[in-house]
């Protein structure tokens, strides 16, 4: 029943060209995972390299003072730049900052709580933009009320917090105001109370001179450009990739390493009467036009042309006499190369003459002189062809796999 | 009465040589290409047959390739499985699935593409009435059935592996060919004998 139904029960073919299909499709399924691992190692790295900016950017000036007597930015604490006016002061350990004098315009990046120590009350801040102004001829408040504590000295001054972003919290002792964006609050000897009687100061300028570059430009930039780094590994990657190389396309280097195997490899265009054709479907595959098979046409007819008449004139001299039957007497020579048992030393010597590593015997004998010619059937046909599509594009068609070609290993 | 136990081996092509798996492991284009030339035809076969012809077949191939190129790296070619068995597994399911999800239709044989030269009207127009009973027999098989009888007639698997492929139990692969063959050989019998 089984060679009955094997007969009759008949199998679906796979149609021309299928592996190719699902070569190119794992390839770029490959390509595209890669892609992703990519962009999520680029946004990893961006963002490692971000927190290493960070760093960078804090760990000189993790605990540090800076009196300012021009307008300085600084980047303070684990993730706030301040802008000082001149004549203000700050001394910082980590996110907790004393400003004891003059104004200051910070911009925090959300994250844990940021503190600001001044001689008029205590602001506390998730991540905003605000201002503190100190006067220190408005007030004569003692330290130690605002429950800072730890200088205990008397100072004298009147705060004036604004807030540009967010939300703030401004404590003096016991009294606590929460202000929003637009709102500034006002803490001297009477307490912490909102003000809504003046206007709220403008921020510092924009980046035209520089001094509000934040953190988070800075860490948006250096993402941007880690990305991009990362697209352009992605790009070169894909670029080596996809030059998949022909295993018949021997650089002087595969020739070396062929010599010291003692193997033999060619690969030279196919013989069809009248030449190879490509078809359309071919040509398409190719990149290429349909017309572009013309000329591809004709590099397969010459090149048969010329190799038979080659091998002919070759094997004229081995066997004497005319020799009408290039096969058969190429044939002939390979039978003497294997004649010896070994033919390993008739390979080693051919692969060494194209690794460059020895010159070609003025007595080359036949079989030798058909092995170059084997091994050397490429060049002219790619020659012919750039002749039409240019030297890149030639060697391209010359070893690509959608043509006619004949390659063989031997050892 | 058919021994179940021992399926026909087909003697198909050798299997992909070792090294030319390793390099499929490191999914090495090249090599792939290689192992989708070598085994495109027998899956091809099996999910024609599983499935009937169409353009649908040729899709699944492509998925069946291309899950064989995920799992590559995690193949192991000195284990005794053979790649052959492996990407019939993987086909296998593949049409299975997809006959849990939508019915295919199982489309009759289409004539041979050639005719032999001894080919007369009327021996031909015997085989395509065979072609049709076969058609019309192995359609009204259960998915698992078929699944059994296309593994082991044509493709030469074990018993074992054929349980593997399943994911079933041995003797259940016994019982659906048993059964398969069994369906198979009344239907065609009955064919012959109308006038």
């Amino acid at each position: 029943m089984t060679s009955e139904l094997e007969t009759e029960w008949e199998a679906q073919e796979p149609s021309a060209g299928f592996a190719e299909r699902v070569v190119a499709a794992a390839v770029r399924e490959r390509r595209g995972l890669r892609t992703r691992r990519y962009a999520i190692a680029g946004v990893a790295l961006a963002v490692a390299a971000a927190a290493g900016l960070v760093l960078f950017a804090q760990t000189p000036a993790s605990s540090g003072e800076v009196a300012a007597d021009r307008r300085i930015e600084a980047a303070i604490g684990s993730r706030a730049v301040a802008v000082l006016e001149p004549g203000a002061h700050i001394a910082w350990h980590g996110d907790v900052i004393n400003q004891d004098r003059g104004e200051v315009f910070y911009r925090v990046e959300p994250g844990s709580t940021f503190e600001v120590h001044t001689p008029s009350g205590d602001v506390s801040v998730l991540g905003t933009c605000f201002r503190i102004a100190i006067d220190p001829k408005e007030s004569t408040m003692k330290r130690r009320d605002f429950g800072v504590g730890a200088l205990g000295a008397v100072v004298a001054a009147t705060v004036v917090v604004g807030v540009y972003e967010g939300k703030v919290k401004v404590a003096h002792g016991k009294d606590v105001v929460t202000l929003q964006a637009g709102e500034q609050a006002i803490a001297d000897a009477q307490g912490v109370r909102t003000d809504r009687a003046r206007p709220i100061a403008s921020a510092p300028d924009k980046p035209d001179n520089g001094v509000t570059r934040t953190v988070a430009d800075l860490r948006d930039r250096l993402s941007s450009l880690e990305q991009e780094k990362a697209a352009l590994e992605l790009q070169l990657a894909s670029a080596k990739d996809g030059v998949t190389k022909n295993p018949y396309d021997l650089s002087p280097d595969d020739w070396g390493k062929l010599a010291e195997q003692g193997k033999f490899k060619y690969q030279m265009p196919c013989f069809q009467p009248g030449g190879f054709r490509p078809s359309v479907t071919q040509l398409e595959r190719l990149g290429l036009d349909a017309s572009d098979g013309d000329a591809i046409h004709e590099a397969y007819r010459r090149s048969n042309e010329n190799w038979n008449t080659d091998i002919r004139t070759i094997c004229s001299e081995a066997f004497g006499g005319e020799q009408p039957d290039a096969k058969d007497c190429m044939m002939k020579l390979f039978t003497n190369v294997y004649a010896n048992g070994d033919p390993k030393p008739a390979f080693t010597e051919l692969a060494e003459i194209r690794a460059g590593k020895r010159k070609v015997p003025k007595d080359a004998s036949p079989e030798t002189r058909m092995l170059l010619l084997l091994s050397g059937a490429m060049k002219p046909f790619e020659d012919d062809l750039a002749r039409t599509f240019g030297a890149e594009e030639a060697h391209r068609i010359a070893y690509s796999e959608d043509l006619c070609f004949q390659s063989n290993t031997m050892q | 009465m058919v021994d179940a136990s021992a399926p026909a081996r087909s003697s198909g092509p050798p299997e992909l040589a070792r090294d030319v798996l390793i390099r499929c492991k490191a999914l090495d284009p090249i090599a792939f290409r290689a192992f989708v030339v070598r085994y495109q035809r027998p899956v091809f076969a099996v999910l024609s047959r599983m499935l009937g012809r169409g353009p649908h077949v040729e899709d699944l191939a492509q998925e069946a390739f291309l899950r064989a190129f995920r799992a590559f790296p995690a193949f192991d070619v000195d284990a005794p499985a053979k790649p052959s068995t492996w990407i019939l597994t993987i086909a296998t399911r593949l049409a299975l699935d997809s006959r849990k999800r939508r019915v295919l239709a199982i489309l009759p044989i289409e004539a041979a593409e050639t005719e032999s030269s001894e080919t007369t009207p009327h021996t031909e127009h015997a085989r395509s009435e065979l072609r049709t009973s076969i058609a019309h027999a192995t359609a009204q098989l259960p998915d698992d059935q078929r699944a059994v009888f296309v593994l082991a007639e044509f493709h030469g698997l074990t018993m074992a592996e054929i349980a593997e492929a399943l994911d079933v139990a041995e003797a259940t692969v016994k019982t659906r060919l048993h059964r398969a063959r069994t369906k198979l050989q009344q239907r065609l019998t009955a064919h012959r004998e109308e006038p």
